[in-house]
């Protein structure tokens, strides 16, 4: 089955394409958007249920090998110590994300020239400010203006309460003489544009039943669906098709009933984070491109960043009401997070303050370590645990290597025979070196707060939500997969928008950063759209 | 303290009673506090497994295999003692995560424990929970301190 062609076709229906979308919208060209899954049911999200933790563990796994759910595609990821955190569905990783929203530092683009490592983006912190901007006007950003590690940022909310856990931490921070500043959220602390303001549920990394969470699904797509945007779900992508001169002509999807649909479009953008958008151009084999669509530099899938993830807990002797709040928004501190050679690593991270769990992920957890057994001491020592454990996660700055790398399984495939991803991933020296400082790091802080114990986890497994870097932006088709405007070197019509064409991946969250180069990317193609294949 | 709920599932009696007991050796009842063989308790448990019939079904027969071997006689008849000999330690290690994992979930979401342990008894949609302002002149040495960007230029 074909069609006449589109004018845009977007693949993906996470933060970065809805963003696009949103953005296109006013071209009033006609634009489709292919996504694998389905809507998200805000009825269903895990914090309406009384099994909450339950339904984190199972059905809203952040890991799709876990999850596996008709939308979710196999990982091999057996040679990677992180493992995927995805969501497939409207509003891709956002659904799941924990909606902390900090921009990349100024220094983030120029690592190259700062500090002598990986490469400097071809774009720097002022070409992205204004849409970072406008994505935080869209999004609502909760948070509090002024703070001294970034330049002057505007924020539209309150910031997030920080609750007895948040000021326990912020009396230590201050104790130590170190930087913190309230999160900057990607959720509603008050009523913002029709959304219902957050009501502190707790796990916001498995969807907010109250719709407060700025997830793609809940902010962008509607406004770019009243604007004409047509968004098919449970389509997914097979490869991107190309004509004689080596344009891209269209995709070739699976539909609802599994029946290849051939569809054609003017211009291709891809949108399916790091991990899925090497396979899918990997997957995009042809004549012209034996190597896989837009692989001339062989870069595509290289390069992969996770941003290697630390989390060091305290246990403390009073109550804390630790799970209650946004449990991944709350305090970020900067002290570490720019380069100090004396440290013995470049680059930094930054700390996060984990509010703690419920009381079932603490037995869970605490079994695993040996700490409650099962037996008549189990309440007990249940109760020694649970709403009296919290701490700090590091989010480290993870260099470029080309060894970090997406390829395809040679058997591995998903449910309609499309062959999936492999991750071979190893943590660099560099950000070894880096945990090990954070992880003693966040000791002395917890310690500060009074921890009566601290416990050292070093590097999470189940952490890799930031998937950047496997389709580089760069000026050098040599070395790069896009240009400085997200247009692929090698196919004038294909665009790539999300996280893996990150040159460098910060030390911090990347979800900001990916919805305003999604933004600045749709602004380069309505400003060169009488000459954008040129 | 127990209701009186009687287990119904679609394991046999027999089964049901092996997962009862070792419920019962996880968490175990008291005067105060439910146990996690409670019978409202065990129900949602037994209903999680369900999910996984073959899994529990091979863990018990090899339990019981376990128990005659070492014992000469079933599990169920066994002291706690005895009992606590086998469990947890030589459960099936796929059927022991499951097991924790459902029977943790379902006494941890039951009213009666929810409020023994200072919660509401209640998911958290749709009614949240109210955390106190924040004071944020608890930011005055952080602004002191001045500016930390790096410049770039």
């Amino acid at each position: 089955m074909s069609s006449d062609p589109v004018d845009v076709l977007i693949i993906g229906a996470g933060a970065s394409a809805a963003a696009a979308a949103y953005s296109l919208s006013d071209t009033r060209m006609h634009i489709v958007c292919l996504e694998q899954g389905d809507w998200p049911d805000p009825a269903d999200y895990p914090s309406a249920h009384q099994e909450t933790e339950l339904r984190q563990l199972t059905d809203y796994h952040i890991n799709p090998n876990a999850r596996q759910s008709n939308a979710d595609y196999p990982i091999n990821e057996a040679n990677s110590p992180i493992k995927v955190a995805n969501y497939n569905g409207v509003g891709g990783g956002t659904v799941l994300y924990a909606a902390h929203f900090p921009r990349l530092h100024p220094s983030d683009f120029r690592v190259k020239t700062l500090d002598g490592m990986a490469d400097d983006w071809p774009i720097g912190y002022s070409d992205l400010e204004p849409y970072y901007a406008e994505n935080d006007r869209v999004i609502g950003v909760a948070g509090l203006a002024g703070d001294p590690a970034y330049p002057p940022k505007e924020v539209q909310l309150p910031p997030v309460p920080l609750g007895q856990v948040g000021e326990k931490f912020a009396h230590a921070f201050n104790k130590l003489g170190w930087h913190w500043w309230p999160s900057d959220a990607a959720i509603a602390t008050a009523e913002y544009d029709g959304r219902a303001p957050c009501k502190n549920l707790g796990p916001c990394i498995s969807g907010c039943a109250q719709g407060a969470k700025a997830s793609a699904d809940v902010v962008y797509w509607p406004e770019a669906m009243r604007r004409g945007i047509e968004l098919r779900t449970k389509c997914r992508v097979r490869e991107i098709t190309v004509n004689d001169e080596g344009f891209a002509e269209g995709v070739i999807y699976f539909d609802e009933n599994g029946d290849e649909v051939e569809l054609k479009a003017h211009v291709v953008i891809v949108a399916c984070n790091g991990v899925g958008t090497p396979r899918l151009l990997l997957n995009s084999r042809s004549k012209l491109f034996p190597d896989g669509l837009a692989n001339s530099s062989g870069m595509v899938g290289k390069n992969l960043m996770f941003h290697p993830t630390a989390s060091v807990k305290g246990i403390f002797e009073d109550r804390l009401d630790a799970y209650m709040g946004p449990n991944g928004c709350g305090i970020w501190s900067k002290e570490f997070y720019e380069t100090d050679a004396s440290r013995g690593f470049v680059r930094g991270y930054t700390f996060e303050v984990a509010r703690g769990a419920g009381p079932v992920r603490t037995a869970l957890e605490w079994m695993g370590r040996g700490r409650i057994e099962w037996g008549s001491d189990f309440r007990t020592e249940h109760e020694k645990l649970f709403d009296r454990t919290a701490g700090f996660i590091t989010i480290c700055e993870d260099l470029p290597e080309e060894h970090n790398r997406v390829t395809l399984d040679p058997e591995l495939t998903d449910r309609h025979g499309i062959p999936a991803p492999k991750i071979d991933y190893t943590v660099g020296e560099n950000s070894t070196r880096m945990l090990a400082h954070s992880v003693d790091r966040c000791a002395e802080l917890l310690e500060a707060a009074g921890a009566r114990e601290v416990i050292r986890t070093g590097l999470l497994p189940h952490a890799g939500w930031h998937l950047l870097g496997t389709a580089r932006m760069g000026s050098d088709p040599a070395t790069s997969v896009v240009n400085e405007w997200g247009r692929c070197h090698d196919v004038r019509n294909l665009f790539i928008i999300d996280g893996s064409i990150f040159v460098t991946s910060g030390g911090c969250n990347p979800t900001s950063t990916i919805q305003a180069l999604a933004l600045y990317i749709s602004d380069q193609i309505k400003q060169r759209l009488a000459n954008l294949f040129d | 303290m127990m209701t009186k709920e009687a287990p119904t599932s679609m394991f046999d009696p027999d089964a049901v009673e092996r997962l009862r007991q070792i419920a019962e050796l996880m968490i175990p009842s008291s005067a105060q506090s439910p146990g996690a063989s409670d019978p409202a308790i065990l129900n949602r448990i037994l209903s999680h497994l369900a999910g996984s019939y073959s899994l529990v079904q091979n863990a018990l027969a090899a339990l019981e295999a376990k128990s005659t071997e070492r014992f000469g006689t079933g599990f169920c008849v066994l002291s706690e003692y005895q009992q606590r000999e086998l469990c947890p330690n030589h459960l099936e290690p796929q059927f022991r995560a499951q097991f924790e994992l459902f029977a943790a979930s379902s006494y941890f979401s039951d009213a009666r424990v929810m409020i023994e342990l200072g919660m509401q008894a209640r998911p958290p949609f749709p009614l949240g929970y109210e955390l106190p302002e924040t004071d944020w002149a608890l930011l005055e040495p952080v602004r002191q301190r001045g500016s930390i960007s790096r410049p770039v230029d």
